[in-house]
């Protein structure tokens, strides 16, 4: 979306245009919920999550300061709100897995094997970023696995360049470490099964 | 450089500038076990990667927005900023009022532990300068006396003349 054209919408939205509003929602969602999932790992908190997300936007609309993008404000609410939330030890324990392969009806047994592949690579790197410090996963999740810029996460996380490096350099010295122990004790475990997961560390 | 110089860039290659890639370069291409983590290092990032462009997608997004503006609905209605809120939290407001206060703080603890001032008192002795005064006063007009007889006697004094025309005239001049 142009930043004019957004800028138009918040504009509108701080006059009460509930319309507007609904624009910005449904168009910055999508992002809002891959950030908190990729936090927690779980749909149904994600949702919860990017809900609050957005009533605290509505309320704060006020306040919204427009030398920043509204992605930038965004995703640091969420990415706040994600902290708070997994500090606070109300974390759903519910299987990952079995929400993964509920989706996963398929025909082709080569084709659900990659897919499985995906899925249990996506979980492990979701279990080995709760493993990081608060610092490290929020630099993890947005630059590696949302792919924003240094710039963007700086500004999001309030952290110079240095501080973000370094954060960023830990937390990836880490999951290496834990994907390379992962995959170690796998196939020294599976060794007779020839599954397609060996590829990953051979 | 040492390897343990290079490996934080290792990690951090995605990040690094062209100048510091050819640097690393540069060493890794002379050293083993450096080429070796930087190869699990990019091996580990290329799992990361494709983690990162599964990307995650709402199954009902449409609930979820509903959801979303039902309770904004009923929330209170935003305002706009005020204008003066606006200007006093403009960082030019702030800068200067930080720098005024501080000016303030400084002036005030200069006048803090700076020497009091103390008047200076003269004594006044009135008596005493009213003596000095009529001495003084005293002195000047008796050297002008003597200055005027002195003048005088100089005038009037001739041989040509006799006593008496001499008197008269010290007499006409000393009045």
């Amino acid at each position: 979306m142009l930043q004019e054209a957004e800028l138009t919408l918040i504009r509108k939205a701080q006059e009460a245009d509930q319309h507007a509003f609904r624009v910005l929602v449904e168009f910055h969602q999508p992002f809002a919920y891959s950030l908190a999932h990729r936090f927690t790992g779980h749909e149904e908190d994600a949702e919860d999550l990017v809900q609050e997300a957005f009533i605290k936007v509505w309320k704060n609309l006020g306040r919204y300061n427009p030398e920043f993008r509204f992605k930038t404000w965004l995703g640091k609410i969420v990415t706040n709100l994600c902290l708070d939330y997994l500090k606070s030890g109300k974390r759903k324990t519910a299987s990952r897995k079995s929400e993964a392969s509920d989706r996963l009806v398929m025909a082709d047994p080569v084709q659900h094997d990659r897919e499985m592949e995906a899925e249990e690579l996506k979980n492990i790197i979701t279990q080995l970023a709760q493993q990081l410090t608060e610092k490290q996963r929020a630099v993890f999740v947005l630059r590696d696995l949302e792919m924003l810029t240094t710039e963007e996460v700086g500004a999001m996380l309030n952290m110079a360049s240095g501080n973000l490096k370094s954060n960023l350099y830990y937390a990836r010295l880490k999951i290496k470490e834990g994907l390379q122990k992962y995959y170690n004790e796998f196939t020294s475990g599976e060794n007779n099964k020839n599954t397609s997961s060996k590829n990953f560390v051979q | 450089m040492k390897c343990k110089d290079f490996e934080m860039n290792i990690y951090l290659y995605t990040e690094l500038s062209e100048e510091e890639k050819d640097k690393l370069q540069e060493h890794l291409a002379s050293c083993i076990s450096c080429h070796q983590l930087f190869l699990a290092a990019q091996h580990s990032q290329a799992l990361i990667q494709k983690v990162a462009e599964d990307r995650v997608v709402i199954r009902n997004a449409a609930v979820l927005t509903r959801k979303i503006l039902d309770k904004t609905a009923s929330k209170k209605v935003p305002h706009r900023r005020n204008v003066l809120v606006e200007l006093f939290q403009s960082n030019f407001i702030k800068y200067s009022f930080s720098v005024l206060s501080l000016m303030l703080v400084m002036s005030f603890t200069v006048e803090f532990f700076a020497e009091p001032l103390t008047a200076k008192k003269t004594e006044v002795k009135s008596g005493a300068s009213v003596v000095l005064n009529s001495t003084l006063f005293q002195e000047t007009f008796f050297k002008y006396k003597e200055r005027k007889k002195r003048t005088a006697l100089t005038a009037c004094f001739s041989p040509l003349h006799p006593s008496a025309t001499y008197l008269d005239c010290l007499k006409s001049k000393m009045k």
